[in-house]
């Protein structure tokens, strides 16, 4: 049986292999290394007693070689599955094929000794997301008693992160076993220390988490499992033993950056179901989480505070919350805070808007394209957190009238105390996807995580906000969100749309390209020069599905981007133009909302 | 040199236009081969632009399955061909057995060019390519080898057009109008503009200038030979 030493060894070797075929195929990609072990008694695997069928007992029992079979193998939809042999001499070599996404597998694994005849029930099966192993053994044919069954799962996937180098990502899961069925998961990026690990063991469901992880140079991360499934001696043949891994992967899209709204959404890859990903994760749903990390004094939010909230995050007077070393050290806090949120914010029947510690009610993510029905100052919004059982929806509008980002009006000035916050004081958040765990409704650890800022000295709903569920009142004031981390990867500054304005040609279609083809022009409308300690990149957020730019230089928060060549400045009305190539294959509108970003992207 | 380039790059006519295209297809004739014609919009936020194909006259023949029409586009060769940039991809191809010429007019008219409303963020392209090959995947007399257009006309947020020639063989310039394109009459301020571009055109002819390729290359294998 392979003990921990031999799986990281196995494990680091399909590393390489799985970098090789990851530069041959493009990514995403997923390979699977399956190592089926069938050992003597020594070594653990199927157990048969010290007795041999033909030449009597063995001193050390069946020694594994006799009876191993290993493949490595990347799975493809169009079967490229190698057949496991049995009775092998020497494991033979299976090279890497093909790999694709989407890739799936049902295996049936003949379990044989040389008492036993090989059985159809032992099945193992996989998909990008889960994995499962099932195992029952055949009644012996003949009358010698065995003590156990067991088949061994080596198993390796290899995911592109969706953050680069330096990011931090949470990879939880859920073990669902019967029988005898233990489970040893790790996660591993190259780079120094970037391992971790969980493990379980028994019957029933159970969550574990790996990280957070740190991903490593290559920007990929390997997530390798090795299962373990038992049935019990046949001389009591119960049900089969299986335990399946179900992993979480969460893909989330950050919208409006530069903007006084800050949007996410969350999705399952492949369209998936968000019920069904949360059932299989082990939640009852997907909720947000929002932290409080930086508030200056004074503003004008104010919380209920029926108990909770500690007092280093009341700004004095009673009047405002703080945090950060922008508000008095004061530590982080739930947005919206414990002991009924905000006085702002209430239920549509005026009951306290109390979620914490998430930012919507805890199975509001569970109640598909059901509106949250609120009052922000008096003033109607519905919230549709889960929209189409398909996208889990952020949104927020911070908003501090306090704030010096430009001229505060004597009537907010008044209400402000009659003081500003200090110059360049910003509101700072940390907003964590999670699950609402199934156990007891805790949160999970971050599935997805980000930083950012906002100085907006404007009002929502007519009034400063922390949550702030309404689009920001026209002309209330001026200021934007800035994106700061993803997963823990620092974001370059963006140039708000404010400050740029972006243009294009008409996109003509190439029939040797098959592709639409044409400019983009991006023009600092500022009346600043612009600048860059290393060069500007211009990302296309929100591309229709289907809709890829075929020229993009890699992607940054799900998005293509374009890096600008060349320059690191950009006067007042100078233009930059880039060439833009997209593939369109159901030939519809080409649009997309631009971004740009003073820096190179991780 | 440079001097007239700039000249001519100012020069863009803004309104209503006819550019008149002949294309020397000597090197092919009998070549059974195809033709495309496609005008698009680039975003959502293009303002209405229309074009016509006029006067399609060639010694070489059109032939084969197609036409093959996509999107807002009305007529068939050689009688006149209507495109209209409100859906995302108008195309017109057709099988075509080359001869020695092909010659006809590219009317482009409506709002994006007789009142562009400012508001706008996106332009629209016209591309009109030719292929050694029936199916269109070989281009021929273009010197753009990536995509394969033999030029291109760009309608620009200020109304003005932009023409980018990537064949030695394909003259393209601005007609001076004998009657009214449907989009109305041009103000004389734009026949004074249509004039000096085609001034331009004709300067650049007859210096046989080419710009350098790092200030005004459009698309990576592409050279430039002229701009109104």
């Amino acid at each position: 049986m392979l003990n921990r030493h031999h799986f990281g060894i196995v494990f680091c070797t399909l590393l390489a292999i799985c970098r090789l075929a990851s530069a041959q195929n493009g990514e995403p990609f997923f390979s699977y290394q399956i190592n089926l072990l069938v050992e003597g008694d020594d070594g653990g695997g199927i157990n048969v007693p010290a007795l041999d069928y033909t030449h009597g007992p063995h001193q050390n029992g069946i020694t594994e070689g006799q009876y191993s079979s290993t493949a490595t193998d990347c799975y493809s939809t169009n079967g490229d599955i190698t057949t496991f042999p049995s009775y092998v001499a020497a494991p033979p070599a299976y090279n890497l094929t093909a790999c694709n996404a989407a890739s799936s597998f049902n295996v049936n694994l003949p379990l044989m000794t040389q008492l036993l005849g090989g059985s159809s029930a032992n099945i193992l099966t996989g998909s990008a997301t889960t994995i499962s192993l099932s195992v029952k053994p055949s009644p012996p044919s003949s009358s010698f008693a065995l003590t156990a069954v067991n088949a061994v799962l080596n198993y390796e996937q290899v995911f592109a992160a969706q953050a680069g180098s330096g990011s931090t990502l949470n990879l939880p899961f859920s073990t669902v076993g019967t029988g005898n069925g233990t489970v040893y998961v790790s996660a591993a990026s190259d780079c120094a220390n970037c391992y971790v690990s969980a493990g379980n063991s028994g019957p029933s469901q159970q969550n574990l988490q790996l990280g957070p992880l740190t991903i490593g140079p290559s920007g990929t991360y390997t997530i390798a499992a090795e299962l373990t499934a038992s049935a019990e001696s046949p001389g009591n043949l119960g049900p089969a033993s299986s335990i399946t891994l179900n992993f979480c992967p969460m893909n989330v899209t950050l919208f409006s950056n530069g903007t006084e709204t800050l949007r996410a959404y969350a999705t399952v890859p492949a369209n998936g179901s968000l019920k069904a990903a949360a059932t299989s994760c082990g939640y009852q749903g997907f909720n947000w989480q929002q932290i409080v990390t930086a508030g200056a004094c004074p503003d004008t939010v104010v919380a209920v505070n029926s108990g909770g909230v500690v007092s280093a995050n009341l700004c004095p007077g009673g009047v405002g919350m703080a945090a950060g070393p922008e508000g008095r050290n004061a530590p982080s806090f739930n947005d919206p805070p414990p002991g009924g949120g905000y006085t702002y914010l209430t239920y549509a029947t005026g009951a306290p808007y109390d979620t914490n510690p998430y930012y919507f009610p805890m199975l509001a993510g569970t109640q598909v394209d059901t509106p949250v029905a609120l009052l922000v100052n008096g003033h109607p919004v519905n919230a549709i957190v889960n929209q189409a059982d398909a996208a889990l929806l952020f949104v927020d509008t911070p908003a501090n009238i306090c704030l010096p980002t430009g001229p505060v009006s004597p009537a907010n000035l008044a209400k402000c105390g009659g003081q500003t916050a200090a110059v360049g004081s910003n509101m700072g958040f940390t907003g964590n996807l999670v699950g609402v765990k199934t156990s007891d409704g805790s949160p999970s650890p971050p599935l997805f995580t980000w930083t950012y800022t906002s100085n907006y000295n404007g009002t929502v709903g007519g009034t400063s906000v922390f949550s702030g569920f309404l689009p920001p009142d026209p002309g209330s004031g001026v200021g934007y969100v800035t994106i700061t981390s993803i997963n823990g990867v620092p974001v370059p500054p963006i140039i708000p749309p404010t400050q740029v304005s972006t243009t294009s040609s008409g996109f003509a279609y190439s029939r040797v390209t098959k592709t639409f083809d044409g400019r983009i022009t991006v023009t600092n409308t500022s009346g600043t020069t612009l600048t860059t300690p290393t060069s500007f990149q211009l990302v296309l957020n929100s591309l229709p599905s289907g809709v890829t730019l075929v020229n993009s230089m890699g992607t940054f928060n799900n998005c293509p981007y374009l890096t600008i060549p060349s320059i690191t400045s950009m006067a007042p009305g100078q233009s930059v133009t880039v060439a833009v190539q997209f593939s369109n294959p159901s030939d519809g509108f080409i649009s997309f909302t631009p971004e740009f970003y003073a820096g190179s992207f991780q | 040199m440079k001097f007239l380039w700039l000249f001519c790059a100012v020069s863009v006519v803004a309104g209503p236009i006819t550019y008149d295209v002949t294309v020397n297809t000597s090197s092919i004739t009998g070549t059974m081969g195809s033709l495309d014609f496609n005008f698009n919009p680039g975003t959502p936020a293009t303002q209405l632009a229309d074009l016509q194909i006029l006067n399609f006259t060639s010694d070489g023949t059109l032939a084969g399955d197609c036409p093959c029409i996509t999107g807002d586009v009305t007529g068939q060769l050689p009688s006149t061909l209507t495109f209209v940039n409100d859906t995302a991809f108008n195309d017109y191809f057709d099988q075509f057995t080359y001869g020695t010429t092909i010659s006809f007019a590219v009317s482009l008219y409506g709002p994006a060019l007789s009142s562009p409303d400012g508001m706008s963020t996106s332009g629209s392209t016209f591309a009109f390519s030719m292929f050694s090959d029936p199916a269109g995947t070989m281009p021929v007399l273009t010197t753009d080898t990536t995509f394969g257009t033999a030029f291109t006309i760009d309608v620009n947020l200020d109304g003005s057009t932009t023409v980018t020639d990537n064949s030695a063989q394909t003259n393209v310039t601005p007609a001076m109008m004998s009657s009214p394109p449907p989009g109305g009459v041009p103000e004389p301020g734009n026949l004074i503009l249509s004039g000096s571009a085609l001034v331009c055109l004709s300067l650049l002819r007859i210096f046989k200038w080419r710009p350098p390729l790092h200030s005004f290359r459009i698309r990576s294998g592409r050279s430039t030979r002229g701009s109104v």
